[in-house]
């Protein structure tokens, strides 16, 4: 398996190593972590603080006009997107595949990323749900990610039912289980009952116990606070 | 009948005789590996990751507030005002990040002058952008990329009002 590494912005050497513009909170952050943990790939670890909206800052507006986190860097290539950013990585750094070879297993690798990336976590990103806080009370603000996580994993259980083995598609690490990851924790704390789930649950579990999933968690992160 | 097929129950899905896909990223990025000719990204990867970006806004921080369950739910708990309010504020939002990603990569397309994904993400998103009554003008590199695909046969034929299903 590959090692662990990420250096602390303080400690790390310049150079052409990658950056990763990320938020400890951040489920889509999280996703990349894990990728370039899982592919052993260190990188320097730079803090945006999107609470407080430094994703506005001029400094990285210029770097990304976007202002999207997470952002990579790769000497002058500039990636956002975690979707984009982990096929990326999987192009550019070959060794620790993150998607099987046989098509089928890789597209339903890829579907379970689209599922998570563009059914569910949209829905329950920060913006969003202050923007239903707003219009519709505190209770909505916590019933509205539940419905759509819920509505999401019913889909993923399906689609991984018959695939998966340890890990959500067979025994291999994919993309699957990194994008399965970030929202577990997000429908925890959202109050969704994982045991409807029992596959997702199961496969979350296991890949709770790897080390490269375990540095990749936000309390791990430098940014993160008590 | 159709969840027999697919028990995701999610449109559109593509049948490769025993391979079922759905979700068009996943479709589209199967249908790249399985028929490598006429390739929808480009080799540099820096310009794919560009095209991907796209395609990743499109599908993942602009459809999802447009879409039929979606707008049900916000007319239901908002109201009707708030059905028309949502999917352009979220498309207007999706659209200036898209014009400053694609404004100096964009050639005769999105990216360059070789068609990708993300030409294919972007002309079904700008005819919805017009359904929702946004101002394309304020968006020029998009508008004009737009208009080039329209010439395209393979996008003529595969406007909504061209499929079988269509109604009048």
């Amino acid at each position: 398996m590959a090692s662990v590494a990420q250096e602390n912005p303080g400690t790390s050497p310049t150079s052409a190593k990658l950056k990763l513009y990320s938020y400890w909170r951040s489920s889509c952050s999280w996703r990349v972590r894990i990728a370039l943990n899982l592919k052993g790939l260190p990188y320097e670890y730079k803090a945006v603080n999107i609470l407080q909206g430094e994703h506005h800052s001029e400094e990285f507006t210029k770097l990304n006009p976007l202002q999207f986190v997470p952002t990579l860097v790769d000497g002058d290539i500039i990636v956002s997107d975690s979707l984009a950013i982990l096929l990326y990585l999987e192009d550019k750094f070959p060794e620790h595949p993150l998607l099987p070879d046989d098509l089928h297993l890789k597209a339903i690798s890829l579907q379970a990323a689209a599922l998570v990336g563009s059914n569910i976590q949209p829905f329950q990103n920060l913006a969003i749900l202050n923007l239903i806080g707003e219009k519709l009370g505190p209770e909505e603000r916590l019933a509205w990610p539940k419905h759509f996580i819920e509505k999401g994993f019913t889909a993923l259980e399906k689609l991984l039912k018959g695939v998966a083995g340890k890990y959500s598609v067979g025994d291999q690490l994919t993309l699957a289980d990194i994008f399965l990851v970030p929202q577990v924790f997000s429908a925890r704390r959202f109050n969704v009952d994982m045991s409807k789930f029992p596959t997702l649950n199961r496969i979350n579990q296991e890949l709770a116990e790897l080390p490269e999933f375990q540095a990749a968690l936000p309390e791990r992160q430098p940014d993160a606070k008590a | 009948e159709y969840t027999k097929l697919n028990p995701l129950r999610l449109v559109p899905t593509l049948v490769d005789g025993d391979i079922v896909v759905s979700d068009s990223l996943a479709i589209l990025l199967y249908l790249e590996d399985k028929f490598p000719e006429h390739p929808l990204l480009p080799d540099d990867l820096h310009l794919k990751a560009v095209s991907l970006q796209v395609a990743a806004l499109v599908g993942s921080n602009i459809q999802p507030f447009q879409n039929l369950g979606f707008l049900n739910l916000i007319e239901e708990k908002f109201g009707p005002e708030e059905r028309l309010a949502w999917p352009k504020h979220f498309i207007e939002k999706g659209f200036t990040a898209l014009e400053k990603l694609l404004k100096d990569v964009a050639g005769k397309y999105s990216v360059g002058d070789q068609l990708t994904l993300a030409d294919i993400f972007l002309g079904p998103q700008v005819y919805n952008a017009r359904r929702f009554n946004v101002d394309m003008s304020k968006f020029p590199t998009l508008n004009r990329i737009n208009q080039e695909l329209a010439e395209l046969p393979e996008f003529q034929a595969a406007l909504p009002e061209r499929q079988p299903d269509a109604k009048a």
